[in-house]
């Protein structure tokens, strides 16, 4: 099978896979037990936490609070803000829906959205930015890498012009999909709260995390048992932390090397594909991920290529839930400005540093000649 | 609410001598729905040309909409029962004829009573003419009418208590399920197979629902809208089986060596031909299909003959005198309608040639068979093929057994 759907999520690291079966075995009991098994694994808990944000290069007193998935950190920090009515909100309608949705429910509460506007090429248009951002704008949301398309904010150097003249807007980072992959430094930037994902860097699914800065203060979704102090009471799931935390080490120690990989890995099929096929188009790929790459093949509906793909054993997305034949828009698609008639013909592949040269070039003649075959069945006798 | 159900059978005067094996397959397909809806003990017997089903825990709404659904009833009257006491009747009877819409349009009544209890102290005659009265005098728009009455009540009396219906709910006609024989029913996600799978059920048609799954043209989202649709006309079925048979496969080799034109021909003779595969192997006795003659350019007479060409078996096409707002009409009724609309990827559509064929040449399609020889192609499409079990309430599961 040749994989390339690594931004949907990613196998275990085989690391990351003996950490959790030896744990999902050894370590049962309950990390807030008062007992030498209990206190054992809280301490670990506590200097994995201390680690991840080390990683981060966060403040020592800043905070990381485990979650059950980075769309439950994007929530808490929606619904913790307390934001009441007549405050606004910016996001982009091109972010994960674990942002717009909270976004739209909220909008009914009477808060206000306001949205960051992308230019063609996927990146934010600063100028239209900076003209709609004033003083009841509560929560800035930024994608660190957009899920879809791949594109990158520099939220460093974005948050830090912003907390400039805003100094008390909440600047809140969306980094499921480039955390562990893209290297940044809190240092450099000036941001309150950032989510993170075990999933799609090769840990287990049920964790993620959220980072918090040190000042910052959040009303939980839940109540209970006072763990994750208080932002996030529930029995901690020990094993799944200590699987994610060696996915985030083996990501960490080989973030450049992976980078470098499936950068070359990204040119290649680029390459191959142009040649191939000149109806291609990448419309995103002067600022994006290495690890995403989204093309539009015209012609032939993108679900018709993905099945034909999937008979030959190679996994790729759509990025449309929705049928061919539907003529329902995709909102996100439209924040990428892709023309409507266009929406059902977009593709995603995405990548690892397991990904290997001669899968992607297997997958580039395999979708050339689908594509080919299709266009010549498809033709019609006029 | 309703512990007894009147069962009205439909077209008995049509049978004569049949009539007993009629009777009892009806009487079966009603034990055995009853069975699946209510939880509680029930008799189901046959007094006077019609079943009557009665149970100490009312039935439920669900499972009376259910039993309108069996083929060859023909209408059920829901009744209250009430104890032994003409007061209660009365006060019964007002109530009942007193809920919403159950006099809309209604202008005249009659009042029939039967008394096997002949220890109660009216006689039928009295009792009719008191529960009579009380409805004048309550709803004096309603005349009494001894012929052509609108809305009838009927009243039973029993030793214990008393029966009383006042509505006579339509059910969908027809003939008991099994007694038409046995038809391999070509279904799509479009409006018109569903509806003609209907039109055939309520002839007392089993039948077995086979899918041509052109993966990878089409995606899951067909298989699933099938199965929905199948799950809906299962209701019409006493157990049906979903043969879902891989055909992508055949459709690229047709598409890939016919004259463009001749597509949607070759395809559709395919698909007969894979049924009536399957008609063998399962001993069906025809196959059914929703051809509504020149609707598509496909269905012309030329086009029907050819296909009946590529069959032994008689191809039933109910639709072929129905308009599209017929069909689509009737969709709506038995409800495949909102599931029909769904859109989906359609695998003719994106082989369809701009120019079909519509008087096909015979010596065309001779020779295609000769040139590309399918039948084994076929007979591996339907090994293939994943079953799933139709239960009698319309629930649909992959099949345990083995493939045949």
């Amino acid at each position: 099978m040749i994989y390339l759907d690594y931004a949907a999520s990613t196998p275990l690291r085989k690391r990351a896979l003996h950490v959790l079966e030896k744990s999902l075995k050894e370590d049962f009991a309950n990390p807030s037990s008062a007992h030498k098994l209990g206190t054992c694994l809280y301490e670990r808990i506590e200097m994995y936490r201390k680690e991840i944000l080390k990683y981060l290069e966060g403040h020592v007193n800043d905070r990381m609070v485990f979650t059950s998935s980075a769309t439950e950190s994007n929530n808490m920090v929606f619904f913790g803000l307390n934001l009441t009515s007549g405050d606004k909100i910016m996001f982009s309608r091109a972010d994960h829906a674990s942002i717009t949705a909270p976004a739209d429910l909220l909008k009914n509460r009477g808060i206000q959205q306001v949205e960051i506007k992308l230019k063609a090429d996927g990146s934010i248009d600063e100028e239209k930015f900076w003209t709609s951002l004033d003083s009841d704008v509560k929560l800035i949301v930024f994608s660190y890498v957009n899920n879809q398309c791949g594109t990158i904010t520099d939220f460093c150097k974005l948050s830090t012009e912003i907390k400039k003249k805003w100094s008390t807007v909440h600047i809140h980072i969306d980094a499921a999909q480039g955390f562990g992959k893209l290297p940044f430094s809190l240092k450099e930037a000036r941001i309150d709260s950032l989510s993170i994902s075990s999933h799609k860097i090769g840990g287990p699914k049920g964790i993620a995390g959220l980072y918090l800065k040190s000042n910052i203060n959040l009303t939980p979704l839940m109540y209970g048992g006072g763990q994750e102090n208080h932002f996030r009471p529930s029995t901690q799931a020990a094993p799944l932390i200590f699987g994610f935390y060696e996915a985030i080490r083996e990501s960490f120690e080989t973030i450049q090397t992976s980078l470098d990989h499936v950068q070359e890995i990204n040119k290649s099929i680029r390459d191959n594909l142009n040649q191939k096929l000149s109806e291609i188009r990448f419309p995103y790929d002067k600022v994006s991920s290495p690890y995403i790459l989204t093309f539009i093949l015209p012609h032939i509906s993108s679900d018709i290529i993905l099945r034909h793909l999937e008979t030959q054993n190679i996994i790729v997305s759509s990025t449309s839930a929705c049928s061919s034949r539907v003529k329902g828009k995709n909102p996100v698609f439209d924040a990428l400005h892709i023309p409507p008639p266009l929406h059902k013909f977009v593709l995603r592949v995405s990548f690892s540093h397991e990904t290997l040269k001669e899968d992607v070039e297997f997958f580039c003649s395999a979708i050339t000649q689908i594509y080919n075959d299709l266009k010549q069945l498809m033709k019609r006798r006029d | 609410m309703y512990n007894v159900l009147l069962i009205n059978v439909d077209e008995l005067w049509l049978k004569g001598k049949n009539r007993p094996v009629y009777f009892k397959a009806i009487r079966e397909h009603i034990r055995e729905l009853i069975k699946a809806y209510h939880s509680d003990q029930f008799s189901c017997l046959t007094e006077d040309q019609r079943i009557v089903t009665e149970s100490e825990t009312p039935f439920s709404d669900e499972t009376i909409a259910a039993l309108l659904n069996i083929p060859g009833i023909h209408s059920i009257l829901p009744s209250r029962q009430i104890p032994s006491d003409i007061d209660a009747l009365e006060k019964e009877v007002i109530e009942e004829l007193s809920l919403p819409g159950a006099l809309d349009g209604i202008s005249s009544f009659k009042v029939e009573t039967r008394r096997s209890y002949k220890g109660f102290p009216f006689t039928s005659m009295e009792v009719s003419s008191r529960i009579g009265e009380g409805i004048l005098n309550t709803f004096p728009h309603l005349k009494a009418e001894m012929r052509n009455a609108q809305l009838k009540v009927e009243i039973r009396i029993m030793k214990s208590n008393i029966y009383a219906a006042t509505r006579k709910l339509p059910a969908i006609g027809g003939l008991p399920a099994g007694t038409g024989g046995h038809l391999i029913s070509l279904i799509s996600g479009g409006f018109d197979s569903p509806v003609a799978s209907y039109l055939m059920a309520k002839r007392g048609c089993r039948q077995s629902f086979i899918f041509f799954y052109a993966y990878p043209f089409v995606g899951d989202e067909v298989k699933k809208k099938i199965i929905q649709l199948v799950s809906i006309l299962g209701k019409f079925q006493r157990h049906s089986r979903l043969y879902v048979v891989p055909f992508g496969n055949i459709q690229d080799q047709i598409a890939k060596q016919c004259d463009i034109d001749y597509r949607t021909l070759l395809f559709r003779k395919a698909m007969i031909r894979c049924a009536t595969l399957l008609a063998q192997r399962i001993n069906a006795d025809g196959l059914l299909t929703g051809d509504a003659l020149g609707q598509v350019s496909s269905q012309t007479v030329w086009n029907m003959a050819a296909l009946n060409q590529a069959t032994t078996l008689p191809i039933f096409r109910p639709l072929s005198g129905f308009n599209k707002i017929e069909i689509i009409q009737l969709a709506k009724r038995i409800g495949t309608h909102d599931v029909s609309v769904i859109p989906h990827d359609d695998a003719c559509s994106l082989f369809a040639p701009k120019h079909p064929v519509i008087k096909p040449s015979s010596s065309y399609l001779e020779k295609f068979d000769t040139r590309v020889p399918l039948d084994d192609l076929l007979k591996n499409a339907l090994n293939e093929s994943e079953v799933y079990d139709i239960s009698i309430t319309g629930e649909v599961q992959k099949s345990k057994e083995i493939k045949s």
